[in-house]
């Protein structure tokens, strides 16, 4: 049985790394640079960046931000999401140094405008942001035009990314939040997910094991707040679905 | 670059700590605090004696380690853990700066409360050595004193196998609104690097400097992730539970414990920093170089969020004090053997231009927050006056009062 990836999400805001709630309110909580090391050190298996004013504004993605990270020279992939335009963006985000990255809204309204990045890049590489707020039926939301559309004759064909991140956008950065009814409503099960939104305790974690063809789990704010929380989450986990935590000495 | 200023307090957008605003123009500090009055705080502190009921010794060992100094709200955290019915193991770290109204709170702390302390002296040639270093790369001269303050209560924790450690408040939250109280978020490695060491870890001295050997910093080194995780080391801020106020606090202390309290040249409040020569005088004014603000901005922005001082007053205040003329520059040269034209001259290499304006060689004009802030409240004028209580000044014989390895 393969592993489950236990993700870290760290969610920027004008460069700063916040605490987002439900993607409506947000909280300062620091330098990116020093999450990525401290993350790096206590071995998350990614890292998520999602740069959120980056499409809001239609700036470039933060190609800069990986100068920066160059330094650290750290050993955990790095996943960067934040208005890719197009096959041009998506290349350069490599060639600074994401290892993967996520498409989002520019690519909801004609997914088969990725297949040029799936050629120049791989199926490996990309990963498609689903942000769903569940109502009675599954809605995107358009974090920019604050539109709904309905997810119910939705689909991305699996050849061209490797997952899907699905967040539950009115759970996000709420203690005991994803809504498993939202992995019950979706109804594209061909592609491996990421799951993000809310997630707060390894039990919630656990009550949603059972759901099909789910990669990872992605945790965001509630990383931040207490020593080793992302080595606590996993002390919790069966050690057969995931790996063991590590604690780095001197 | 335009700053944004909170329509509420007097924070800007580029505070240091980073800051956030709403909709309304709100900063994040000012909605996190808004909490003091709408949380539960009876059901928060009995969620406190929940989680410190599992730290009680049961060997009649300490239960948990406190770090103080002579001021700063120690006294409200040592009363607050004996009124919990914990028995804690008090740590201080040695800053050297220290008056003797510092070390009257210190030792008047001690004899009230009755309980062990344990003192840190670092040798004080190391400590001059990295405050020449810290001073010259970024424009610190704390950097030894937050860093062995924040460490030092870590390093004990491990030695002594006493894996709770209780802080006071948490200033991220209380000043930026970082987290809401219900988090309840606790001391960590990563905070304390980015916010209270200015980005920089002991041995991330050794990487800049040229100057300092492996053994200078020695002391200040935290300890690795599998020596805290074995010990369970925690560290919480009492915050969380209770409606921080440290003012009032201040006030209650003096009260009860006759907490000693002294005028200061720039800034009103005379309750915190009273055991430091230097904390609102030389690295104040490094402050304002760097950041376009002072602690009286801190302060008042505190006071302002408590409906204590309305905006425009406060703003007033902060222009009449913050440009003043730090004192006891000339003890600190001495202490650290510069002369005052060296000191001027690397202090001033940290003006931050976005803050001050050339006008002539040595000659900078102040643009800073309080200059720049022209938001006018609607809020309505409070007229009640509030004030600070002084009870004691400093003796005519000013000098460093040290202990331990102290000698200057």
């Amino acid at each position: 049985m393969n592993k489950k990836r236990l993700i870290a999400t760290l969610v920027l805001l004008n460069d700063i790394v916040v605490q987002s709630i439900q993607f409506k309110r947000y909280l300062p909580l620091g330098k990116i640079s020093f999450f990525l090391e401290n993350l790096d050190r206590w071995g998350v298996d990614e890292i998520i960046i999602l740069d959120i004013n980056r499409s809001k504004f239609n700036i470039e993605p933060n190609f800069k931000l990986f100068e920066k990270i160059e330094k650290f020279k750290l050993k955990t992939p790095i996943i960067y999401g934040g208005n890719i335009r197009n096959k041009q963006d998506a290349i350069n985000l490599i060639r600074y140094g994401a290892d993967r990255i996520i498409l989002g809204r520019n690519f909801f309204y004609k997914t088969s405008k990725i297949e040029e990045i799936t050629q120049a890049l791989g199926q490996q590489a990309l990963i498609f942001s689903l942000p769903i707020i569940k109502k009675k039926n599954l809605f995107f939301y358009d974090h920019c035009s604050k539109k709904l559309i309905c997810l119910k004759n939705f689909f991305i064909d699996k050849n061209l990314v490797s997952e899907i991140f699905i967040t539950d956008v009115k759970h996000e950065g709420i203690q005991k939040g994803f809504d498993s009814n939202i992995l019950r409503l979706y109804n594209q099960d061909n592609i491996p997910k990421i799951i993000f939104g809310g997630i707060s305790s390894s039990y919630q974690i656990k009550k949603l094991l059972n759901f099909k063809n789910i990669n990872a789990f992605a945790v965001g704010n509630f990383l931040s707040y207490k020593e080793h929380a992302f080595q606590n989450f996993l002390e919790h986990l069966p050690r057969n679905r995931f790996r063991l935590p590590t604690y780095k000495k001197n | 670059m335009k700053i944004i200023f909170c329509k509420n307090c007097l924070y800007g957008s580029t505070h240091p700590l980073g800051i956030t605003f709403d909709n309304n123009g709100i900063c994040s500090g000012c909605t996190v605090h808004k909490e003091k009055y709408t949380l539960d705080w009876r059901s928060r502190f009995s969620k406190l004696s929940k989680v410190i009921a599992q730290y009680r010794s049961r060997k009649n060992n300490y239960d948990c380690i406190i770090p103080i100094t002579g001021a700063q709200d120690s006294y409200f955290i040592v009363h607050t853990a004996k009124k919990l019915g914990l028995k804690p193991l008090l740590v201080c770290y040695n800053k050297y700066f220290n008056t003797d109204v510092g070390i009257k709170n210190l030792s008047n702390l001690r004899i009230k409360f009755n309980l062990d302390v344990l003192f840190q002296n670092v040798n004080p040639n190391t400590v001059k050595k990295i405050t020449r270093e810290t001073l010259s790369r970024f424009g610190n001269i704390y950097w030894p004193i937050i860093a062995g303050h924040t460490v030092f209560p870590v390093q004990i924790s491990i030695k002594y196998k006493i894996p709770l450690i209780i802080w006071g408040a948490h200033q991220g939250i209380e000043q930026v609104g970082m987290n809401s109280h219900e988090d309840e978020v606790e001391m960590s490695r990563r905070y304390r690097k980015d916010h209270d060491l200015f980005g920089y870890e002991a041995e991330d001295l050794l990487m800049i400097s040229n100057n300092l050997k492996e053994a200078d910093i020695y002391q200040y080194l935290y300890p690795d992730d599998y020596t805290l995780k074995k010990n369970s080391t925690r560290g919480i801020y009492l915050g969380n539970y209770i409606p921080w106020d440290t003012k009032k606090q201040h006030e209650l202390m003096i009260k009860i414990y006759n907490y000693k309290t002294i005028n200061f040249i720039r800034t009103i409040d005379c309750y915190d920093y009273v055991d430091c020569f230097n904390y609102m005088n030389i690295h104040d004014l490094l402050k304002i170089y760097k950041h376009g603000y002072s602690k009286i901005t801190d302060q008042l922005s505190r006071e302002i969020r408590f409906g204590r001082i309305d905006r425009e007053s406060a703003l007033k205040v902060v222009k009449k004090f913050e440009k003043r003329k730090p004192k006891f520059t000339k003890l600190f040269c001495d202490w650290l053997d510069v002369d005052y034209k060296s000191l001027n001259f690397v202090t001033e290499s940290f003006i931050n231009l976005l803050f001050w304006k050339k006008i002539n060689l040595d000659n900078f004009k102040f643009m800073g927050w309080s200059y720049l802030n022209k938001l006018q409240s609607k809020k309505k004028i409070i007229k009640k006056k509030f004030s600070y209580t002084v009870n004691t000044k400093l003796k005519n014989n000013l000098n460093y009062i040290t202990f331990g390895k102290g000698f200057s």
